[in-house]
Order: structure tokens, then sequence, then C-alpha cells
């Protein structure tokens, strides 16, 4: 390859480099990253509205970590209120029922309503023992966490883990609900760090998509 | 508390099993991935503090003794230096004080490369202007030469693209000097990718903050 001044980058060096660093990702460390790299480049995308920006997101997290029901919820600025956004892998009339569901601030903190265990950074383990008798009943599923676990690493019916969107001064932005994992396990710890990397990326794109609006409206 | 209560056992091995300490590199790479979203969205730490972080990390995880940040001009085609770790004093202030213009970034002419992914390539250091030698005070590598293609020479240098909606490139992170001498693997080089395209959230995020600042301040 001849460039500036005639200078030769060295044939040997340029197959080589060819050969060891083709596009495509050889094993499956190398095809999240680019699942992610492909994530943060939506993320930044104007085009991509930020419904069909989750929707990405939980597709991602349905492929990449084996989950067969992923929920992402928002603050709604106008309601002032945390909502539902996406629900895939969901039933119909059990997303609908999801759909009108609307949180305040303190039941997306607190411990008492929703009992939780820390599981990371960004991350808490819901288990559906601590679950309200009233979700349950959304859930269609009243006598669910009266089952004793058979493994403390299995992830029982009405089990979720919450992934938290942080903004500037830790305000809340949503969250991403997980469950049912097809293995019916928790979890591994690293797939679980992933998935607050993914997290952390969807509060730039929510960030990012309110302050467009702001500024179109002034 | 409403609800049952969670079985302390299930609780306590809950805990011991996701503890927040890192257990491998991967986990290591995504526990700092998470910390600096944080930092970037923290509208407190000004962004060279952020890339200052992202240099370090680049330091520690991945064997680079050299790392270089910068930054475009949000309103010139002008790009320059923010951070430069592992540098000699005296190279640091000559890095931080150059200017590079559109056809620096973009051209294959001035800066010879091959490229590693879709956002990195090897800058060799067989293409190395003269002022740059002069720059890193490389002078006697102006005529290298590779013993193997493996080989990571003085004067090359990767540079990871940091690239905003429109394709444009609005920052790099530019690493040189690894440990082990040699290039680095393709693993390695798209972590580096992702890191930067996380960085590009954070500069396109940081400047939309500030349009809706001066917008603010405009409004009578």
């Amino acid at each position: 390859m001849a460039s500036r001044s005639g200078i030769i980058i060295d044939p040997e060096l340029k197959h080589h480099v060819d050969s060891t660093y083709s596009p495509l990702p050889r094993d499956e460390q190398e095809k999240l990253i680019e699942a992610m790299l492909t994530l943060t480049e939506a993320a930044r995308d104007r085009r991509i509205s930020l419904r069909a920006f989750l929707e990405r997101v939980a597709r991602t997290l349905f492929r990449f970590f084996s989950l067969d029901e992923i929920a992402i919820g928002l603050y709604d600025r106008t309601q002032k209120m945390f909502v539902y956004e996406v629900l895939f892998g969901y039933p119909s009339d059990l997303a609908a029922q999801y759909s009108r569901l609307k949180y305040e601030y303190e039941d997306m903190i607190s411990n008492d309503r929703y009992p939780f265990i820390r599981t990371g950074k960004l991350s808490e383990l819901d288990p559906v023992e601590g679950l309200p008798s009233d979700e349950r009943q959304i859930l269609n599923r009243p006598y669910a966490g009266s089952l004793a676990r058979a493994a403390e690493d299995e992830f029982h019916e009405g089990d979720y883990i919450d992934v938290w969107m942080y903004g500037p001064q830790k305000s809340l932005l949503g969250w991403l609900e997980i469950s049912k994992p097809r293995s019916g396990r928790l979890p591994s710890r690293t797939n679980l760090r992933w998935i607050e990397v993914i997290a952390s990326i969807c509060s730039f794109a929510i960030r990012q998509r309110w302050l467009q609006e702001d500024v179109a409206r002034r | 508390m409403a609800g049952d209560s969670i079985p302390p056992e299930f609780r306590t091995y809950i805990e011991t099993s996701y503890t927040f300490i890192p257990k491998n590199d991967e986990e290591r790479i995504a526990d700092n991935l998470i910390d600096l979203a944080a930092a970037g969205m923290d509208t407190k730490q000004p962004l060279k503090v952020v890339f200052e972080q992202v240099a370090k990390f680049i330091f520690r995880q991945f064997g680079f003794s050299e790392v270089a940040i910068g930054l475009k001009d949000r309103k010139d085609p002008v790009w320059k230096y923010e951070v430069a770790l592992g540098f000699s004093k005296d190279t640091e202030l000559r890095i931080l004080k150059v200017r590079y213009n559109k056809d620096d970034m973009y051209s294959q002419e001035t800066f010879p490369n091959l490229k590693l992914g879709k956002l990195s390539e090897l800058n060799v250091a067989e293409g190395l202007p003269p002022s740059e030698a002069d720059m890193y005070d490389r002078q006697k590598m102006l005529n290298p030469k590779r013993t193997s293609s493996a080989d990571f020479m003085l004067g090359d240098s990767i540079d990871i693209w940091m690239l905003d909606d429109k394709k444009e490139i609005i920052g790099w992170i530019e690493v040189s000097s690894p440990k082990d001498r040699k290039l680095p693997s393709r693993t390695t080089t798209r972590w580096l990718e992702l890191l930067g395209s996380l960085c590009a959230q954070i500069v396109m995020s940081r400047w939309a903050e500030d349009e809706m600042r001066s917008k603010k301040a405009a409004v009578p």
C-alpha cells in the first residue's frame, strides 16, 4: 500500500493485520462485544426513536442472555410516574396489564414494598417470596412463592431482576426487568455485569433523546 | 414489609454469589465500563476527568504504557489532545499543543494506516511524519525495520475513533507502547472499540447538555 511520499506498508504486515483482525466475530465473547458496540451506535443515532432503541435492547437480551421475558420501563416526564415501555416475550393479556401499571418513585426504591437483594452496582433480585399479593394476582400466580426453592440458584416463577438506569445526580430514568431465563437458573454474575453495562448504555440513549426534545421545544 | 419475607439462607446465597469484586478480566472490564458510564453521566465531573479515568483504565487493563485522548472542537474542524498519559512531561506538553485538521484526521495520506476494525486502525511507524516523530521524541525510529509482523514498534500507534451519529470523528483514543511490544489481540481491539464508542456517547451527551444550557441562558 503506497501513500504519502510513496511510503510502502510492508505487505507481510498488511497480510498479518488483515488476517488477524477480520471483522467477523469469532467467538461468543466477540459477538457480545459486537452487539454492545451496535447498541452504543444505535443509542446515539437520532433517527432511531427511543422505543425502537429499547426494543433492540430487549432483542439483544433475549438473544445473548437467553431470557424469555424482558420488560423495560421509563420515567414518564408528563405523568411523573414510572411506566412500562417495552414488554418483550410476555403473553399479550399480561403485557396489557403491565402496560397499565404506574409506579411512584417510592415504589421503585422501597425495600418494604418490593423486598430485594442487591446483585450488583445497578441490579437487584426481587424474589417472588417478597412480591405483594396484588402483583401476584396480575401475574396470575397467586400461589407463586409458596413453593420451597429446590436449588439455591433456581429462578422461580415470579422472581425478577431489576437493573437500574440512572441519569445525572443519580436520577432514575428507567429500568430493565428480566425474568424467565431459559435455563431456569439465576444468570451468572458475569452476564449480570454485562446487562448492567447495557442498562448504562440505555441511560445515555434516554438522556440524549430527552435533551433533544427539550432543545427542540425551546 | 408487605408480602412474604425472603428466606435468610437464600439471601445469604445471593449476597455471596454476587459480590461486587470482579473475579476475572471480563467482569473487570464490564465493571469499569459501568463506572465510566456513571462518571460520564455525572455532569459535575469535567470531561477531562472522565478521559483521565479512561486512560488509566486502558493502561491498567490492556497494558498500553502510553494513552492519549483527543477531541474535536465543537465549532471548528480542529482536533486536539485533551489527555496524555504515560509520556515524559516534555512530550506531554508537546502533544497537548498539537492541532490537527480534517485532512490529518481522515486522510490515509498523512498517516498511512491499516484497519483493525470498524473503529480502529494501526498507524504504522514506517509512515510516521517527521513532525510527529519529533513530537514523540522518536527521531531514531524514522527508519524502522520490523523483525516480525506481530511486533508493535516504537512509533506505531492505534487510533480508536469516537464517531457521532453522522459518523464524523468527534474524538479519538490513541494507544501505543504495549508492555509486551506485540500487536494487541483482536478481542482487545474490540474491547477498545467498545470503550471508544461509549466515550463517543459521553461526549455527545455532554455536548447536548451544553447546548441545552446555552439555549436556557439565551432566553430573556
